[in-house]
């Protein structure tokens, strides 16, 4: 079976507003045992023994970025966990923090005892105000029951801008500034919220922390592929018939994601990892769902045969043209020009040139912008030419009909 | 080990070069002779890195770091004039020139804006990146000292950096976000003579025409121009710090619906930050509106997964029941509709939500059902 609960293991069991009942569960034992019988450094030697990545997009190594700030020497540090979610088509964070509130507080007091850090933050997307509240109790709980004499946590929310779940316009976002993506180095292990060593995790991979604690990083690593341990959190949306969240063995092909669990039939294309992710002919059904295959934030949206990719990817370039932080040239500029020709486009005002233009436009975006945006805003543009250039050529060569009858006078509909 | 005793040394188009630690690769390039084109970097002063004009190729690297703000390491082999580099820095040029609006060719102070020379260093021809609707801007006149002409700035903050860190004052910030943004000062007034006196000092660190002095007004005499020295401004004790701001500012607008200018004057009092800088944190988030106050915001939304489930067409029948388009409000200042970025309830698509409750699996035939319970 590719399905197995890990960073899911006590949604719908447990009840998220009580402790006792997370407690009954097993929770915090994992946290005692750190605390009671582990020194910082085995903790951290543990996650990267597991060979635990990222959840929230890049897939860097967990255990690797915990040891950087470890071993750099500051009186403060600080511990994030990245609850900004705001990747097209992505939830699976929603439905951790509405199930399982308490299984992320442990994994951050965890995280906390780990790296040093005295103070963390949930940096919480304000559409998701309604789970302020949860996260507040469920801190307050755990502080009454002694799991946070190490460190404060505090939900701290945003106001509304994709480009702040980037990790450096996230800590700028905390510091009361504009949030805009910092150049890298520094990285926020050695100088991040405030100068200091910071941490920020996505909340699916510090869910996976409590486990390999109490498990061990064995029972971890054995499961999953070569550089992709564990398991993943899907968010399936689309053309399907069971949209929701699954958590599957890392390396499980995306057949038995979308086809035998959320029933997908006739499939197009699926796009996977959200607005700047890689899109996929249906042919290519069987891919496993990796690190080295495509992953991103485990978003997943499938296609049918009747949908027009254009569409599709004109609609990802309007989301990311609205949500560029507009502080580096080729991303604020490249995309009111990429903007421009899918509106043109879709329009049926498309000419051949377009796509030479939106070949070049891809290439110094994907260098020379400063962050993940618009490096990877090209993304579903140069995909989409590559699996489906008949339907750009297409589009255009209709385009051209079209002007020409309306040249001569004569009326046509499409 | 030898190693460990040699000089730091990198490799910069095949010539070795050394260089002390925490040098960045524009510095040791300079040093070296080497020269890399750079349009909002401002020497001794922290880099910004907006404009990406300086990218260099180093090997091993997946996209072209910037040079005057990256570290130059151990062993870094650099290009700065690759074929690569020099495609993309011309894309780069060639956008700045598309995203605003020179009137280049007429103007007679065209050769000492930095840009245009850039663009001819480059051999910048006929724009392949089109941009129909170039950020614009009006003249502005207003200030006897300093001339705005906004539709030329580039946006490479260095006018900021200057008033901020040279003048000591705080008047000029960045507002709004993306393709939007824009060099404002205050709430996006037009730059006054209650903040902006003659210091002038803006001006000459502006590499194109966006600020000049008036006609009639005599260049800033040199002994104004105090280049390099850093005034720091330290926040008086028992003020909350900026990372107030934001729960402030969204306190503000739980309260009363919306951040009015006298609003963010009075936040901007309270935390000691500057109005410009306290309008230029608002406008960047979507959440925190400057206008409307509305009992009941909707928010809808218009990524994919919804756009797939009819999305559009609940759109639609939002606008009908309500009678008003995305961005406005009812009559009766019940309602305002907003169309927005994915909510993350992409599982119930098509989804809104009305302040903070979600609305999913919409169609158009339970949208009047659901606003009645308003
Ligand atoms: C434009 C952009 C948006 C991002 N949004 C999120 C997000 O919403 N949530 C998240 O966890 N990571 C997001 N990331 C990735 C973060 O920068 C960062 O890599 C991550 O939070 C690190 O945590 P991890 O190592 O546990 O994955 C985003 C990155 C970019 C470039
Ligand atoms: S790539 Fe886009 S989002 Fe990132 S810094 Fe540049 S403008 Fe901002
Ligand atoms: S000079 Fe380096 S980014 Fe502008």
């Amino acid at each position: 079976m590719p399905e197995k609960r890990i960073a899911l293991r006590n949604c719908g069991i447990v009840d998220p507003r009580d402790i006792a009942s997370y407690r009954k569960a097993g929770g915090f034992t994992a946290f005692m045992k750190a605390r009671d019988t582990m020194k910082p450094d085995q903790i951290i030697d543990e996650i990267k023994k597991s060979g635990l990545t990222g959840r929230g997009g890049a897939g860097f190594s967990c255990g690797l970025k915990w040891e950087l700030a470890g071993n750099t020497k500051s009186s403060r540090k600080y511990l994030i966990c990245n609850a900004d979610e705001g990747e097209v088509g992505t939830f699976k964070d929603r439905y951790i923090l509405t199930h399982d509130p308490y299984g992320l507080i442990e994994g951050m007091c965890i995280a906390g005892l780990a790296i040093g850090a005295t103070k963390g933050f949930i940096y919480l997307r304000a559409e998701y105000h309604a789970l302020f509240n949860l996260l507040s109790d469920a801190i307050v709980e755990s502080k009454r029951n002694g799991f946070m004499s190490h460190m404060d946590i505090k939900v701290f929310e945003g106001a509304g801008a994709y480009i702040c779940g980037e990790e450096s316009a996230l800590m700028n976002s905390i510091e009361g500034r504009r949030g805009e993506s910092r150049f890298k180095p520094p990285y926020p292990p050695i100088q991040g919220l405030w100068g200091r060593p910071t941490i920020i995790n996505n909340v699916e991979t510090l869910m996976n922390v409590p486990y390999i604690i109490k498990n061990g990083a064995a029972a971890f690593s054995a499961i999953g592929t070569g550089r992709s341990k564990g398991t993943k959190v899907f968010s399936v949306s689309g053309d399907v018939e069971r949209p929701g969240v699954y958590e599957l063995t890392m390396g499980s092909s995306l057949n038995e994601l979308v086809v035998d669990l959320a029933g997908a039939q006739g499939i197009k294309a699926i796009q996977i990892g959200g607005a700047t992710g890689n899109i996929l002919p249906g042919r290519k059904i069987d891919t496993p769902l990796s690190h080295e295959t495509c992953l991103g934030s485990g978003a997943v949206v499938v296609f049918n045969q009747t949908r027009n990719i254009v569409d599709i990817v004109h609609n990802n370039i309007l989301f990311l043209h609205d949500e560029s932080c507009g502080k580096c040239t080729p991303c604020r500029d490249g995309l009111e020009a990429m903007k421009e020709i899918f509106d043109r486009l879709v329009k049926g005002e498309g000419i051949q040139e377009d796509i030479r233009v939106l070949e070049e436009l891809s290439k110094v975006m994907s260098l020379a912008s400063l962050c993940g945006l618009g490096q990877a805003a090209p993304v579903p543009v140069m995909d989409s030419l590559k699996f489906f250039r008949e339907e750009y050529t297409n589009l255009i060569q209709q385009s051209a009909y079209v002007r020409n009858y309306t040249a001569q006078g004569l009326s046509v509909t499409l | 080990m030898f190693k460990r005793f040699k000089k730091k040394t990198a490799i910069i188009d095949g010539e070795k070069v050394t260089f002390r630690k925490g040098a960045t690769i524009l510095e040791t390039a300079r040093m070296a002779g080497i020269e890399i084109p750079t349009l909002c970097h401002m020497e001794n002063h922290p880099p910004t890195g907006v404009c990406r004009v300086c990218v260099v190729e180093v090997e091993g690297s997946r996209t072209l770091p910037g040079a005057c703000h990256t570290p130059i390491t151990e062993g870094m082999v650099i290009h700065t004039r690759s074929p690569k580099v020099l495609a993309v820095r011309q894309g780069v040029v060639e956008l700045m020139l598309s995203a605003h609006t020179g009137n280049c060719v007429n103007d007679p102070n065209a050769e000492s804006c930095k840009l245009h020379n850039l663009a001819s260093d480059h051999e910048v021809g006929a724009p392949r990146f089109t941009i129909t609707h170039p950020r614009f801007y009006p003249i502005e006149e207003k200030n006897p000292y300093v001339q705005r002409n906004l539709s030329k700035c580039i946006l490479c903050r260095r006018c900021i950096t200057a008033c901020e860190e040279i003048a000591g004052k705080n008047i000029m910030s960045i507002g709004y976000r993306g393709f939007k943004s824009k060099i404002i000062a205050g709430c996006d007034t037009s730059l006054t003579t209650d903040e902006c006196r003659n210091c002038g000092i803006c001006i000459e660190y502006c590499p194109t025409g966006a600020l000049s002095h008036p006609e009639n007004q005599h260049a800033v005499p040199p002994s104004r121009m105090t280049s390099g020295t850093t005034v720091k401004k330290q926040p008086p004790p028992g003020k909350p710090s900026r990372a107030e701001l934001l729960p402030l500012l969204k306190k503000e607008v739980s309260h009363s619906g919306c951040l009015s200018a006298e609003t963010m004057k009075l936040v901007a009092g309270k935390t000691d930050l500057s109005i410009s800088e306290t309008f230029g944190v608002s406008s960047f988030y979507a959440f925190l509106p400057r206008e409307g106050n509305t009992t009941n915001r909707i928010r809808i939304c218009r990524c994919v997964p919804c756009f797939l489930k009819q999305g559009a067409s609940v759109i639609t029948s939002l606008q009908k029941e309500l009678g008003i388009h995305p961005g406005g409000i009812t009559s009766d200042g019940k309602f305002s509709l907003e169309v927005v970025s994915c909510i993350g309830a992409c599982d119930q698509a098509p989804a809104m939500m009305i302040n903070e409750t979600v609305y999913g699996n919409l169609s158009p035939d339970k949208i009047s059902e659901i606003l009645q319970t308003y």
